[in-house]
């Protein structure tokens, strides 16, 4: 799987259109709020909300599913390991299910899908490396956006590394098992996967320090603002206000 | 290792972040310009690594590489941890925004353990004896890791205790798994470029 999440940042959207300095943090701001969610009312909201927001970037949602996978995967067993419960330490001690649990499951899952669907809107609707540089103007230490813009570039490199490394191990009759001799190649692959990319990283340094680089990235995107940016941001800071007093409303 | 949004309670979520915030803020102000790209190519292997998958039986685990990544950076590990789970978190939907710095804090701190005591114990020693440090370090390290998270998720409600023994459970190959792997990458590393491995990236530079 491409890990560009980026594919669908050139469609027409009012998402799309949202500046990246408004859109990261009011999208954020309601991630942090819907992970401390706790009614299931409030939570299976912020799950209609997520949906409606991906709706509106008009990303497409096979793309999506096909992410969700590693969410489903961790969320799915807790609707046995949860209510599943061993009494220790009592006289009736032994295997009980708590099916009230099942609840708590639910709400997890509904917790961890509308923050992952989120996601979408949030980073797929604009390049990449125009998130970044708004996250560096909202204050973000520099060195950290640099490094991060470094670590994103550097994935399609090894990416297509390993994929060629498959490609010769397979066409070398490696056979990967639970045994000594497989845990000893994938070492060697993992070494030289290391090894070449530091290779790399000297030279694209160099490359970097003749053309200019002083440990600034420039781009040419210069945000522009206009007052429907921070209406949206105020709908956005609304709704996850109205979450999270609603959510403590109703637990009362 | 990975804990998922919508588990964590909301003080949990934010000692995770303020412990990472503040290595994160310590160690940025020592990476200068010219250690970005090697901390890049370690996050990168770091992300990386959760797309090699190794068989157990009839299921399969993802690689770690925490370890190597404190062995090759050191101090600077955590910072390599922390952008490869964010990359994992938005690239891939494993793991999870909210619960960032638990996780960075889960895989960054054994990281680190086992980057400062494989250069305390490892430098000037026999290449052999580098790789069974580095492999029994590793193991240790996913230990810590397993029950770091295993303490966060304990955290989250005595009903998590089943969750908690299965994912004990599922730790045990993958101690093995890390430590041969890493024990057989850095053999690799040893022979072919050695000084990645045992010092600090500015020494790397002068050396190279």
């Amino acid at each position: 799987m491409h890990p560009e999440i980026d594919r669908y940042a050139g469609l027409k959207s009012p998402i799309h259109s949202w500046d990246c300095g408004l859109k990261l943090p009011g999208f954020l701001l309601l991630m942090l709020v819907i992970a401390t969610l706790d009614g299931l009312g409030t939570t299976a909201v912020s799950l209609g909300l997520a949906i409606y927001f991906l709706a509106l970037s008009r990303i497409s949602i096979g793309f999506v599913f096909s992410r969700l996978k590693w969410v489903l995967l961790f969320m799915v067993p807790l609707f046995v390991l949860l209510p599943l419960q061993y009494n220790f330490g009592t006289a009736d001690g032994g295997w009980t299910w708590k099916s009230e649990n099942l609840v708590l499951a639910f709400k997890i899952t509904l917790r961890a899908l509308a923050i992952t669907l989120l996601i979408f809107p949030m980073l797929g609707t604009a390049p990449f490396h125009r998130s970044m540089k708004s996250l560096q103007d909202l204050g973000v230490p520099k060195v950290l956006i640099q490094t991060f813009l470094f670590t994103y570039r550097y994935l399609f490199v090894y990416l297509d590394q390993l994929r060629k490394m498959r490609i010769a191990m397979r066409s070398r009759g490696f056979q990967p098992g639970f045994n000594r001799n497989s845990f000893k190649v994938y070492g060697n692959m993992v070494g030289m996967l290391l090894f070449t990319s530091f290779e790399q990283t000297e030279r694209l340094l160099n490359a970097m320090k003749s053309r200019g680089y002083d440990g600034n990235i420039r781009i040419l995107y210069q945000p522009e603002r206009d007052p429907l940016d921070w209406v949206k941001l105020m709908g956005m800071l609304m709704l996850a206000t109205i979450l999270f007093v609603g959510d403590h409303l109703w637990l009362k | 290792m990975h804990i998922s949004d919508g588990i964590l309670p909301a003080s949990v979520l934010v000692a995770g972040f303020t412990v990472t915030a503040a290595w994160i803020g310590y160690t940025a102000r020592k990476l200068d310009a010219d250690d970005m790209p090697r901390v890049a190519v370690m996050s990168a292997a770091f992300f990386v690594a959760s797309l090699i998958h190794v068989k157990t039986g009839t299921t399969s685990v993802h690689l770690l590489l925490h370890g190597l990544v404190g062995i090759v950076l050191g101090s600077q590990a955590m910072f390599a941890v922390l952008m490869g789970l964010t990359l994992q978190a938005m690239l891939l939907q494993h793991g999870g925004i909210s619960t960032l710095g638990v996780n960075a804090c889960i895989m960054g701190i054994p990281a680190l353990l086992v980057g400062w005591t494989y250069r305390y114990f490892g430098t000037g020693k026999p290449s052999a004896f580098r790789v069974l440090l580095a492999g029994a370090l590793t193991a240790g390290a996913v230990v810590l890791s397993a029950l770091m998270a295993c303490l966060a998720l304990f955290s989250a409600g005595r009903d998590f205790q089943i969750v908690i023994g299965g994912f004990l459970a599922t730790t045990i190959p993958i101690i093995f798994i890390e430590a041969l792997v890493t024990g057989g990458a850095v053999s690799f590393l040893l022979k072919v470029k050695p000084e990645m491995l045992s010092c600090h990236t500015s020494t790397l530079r002068q050396s190279a």
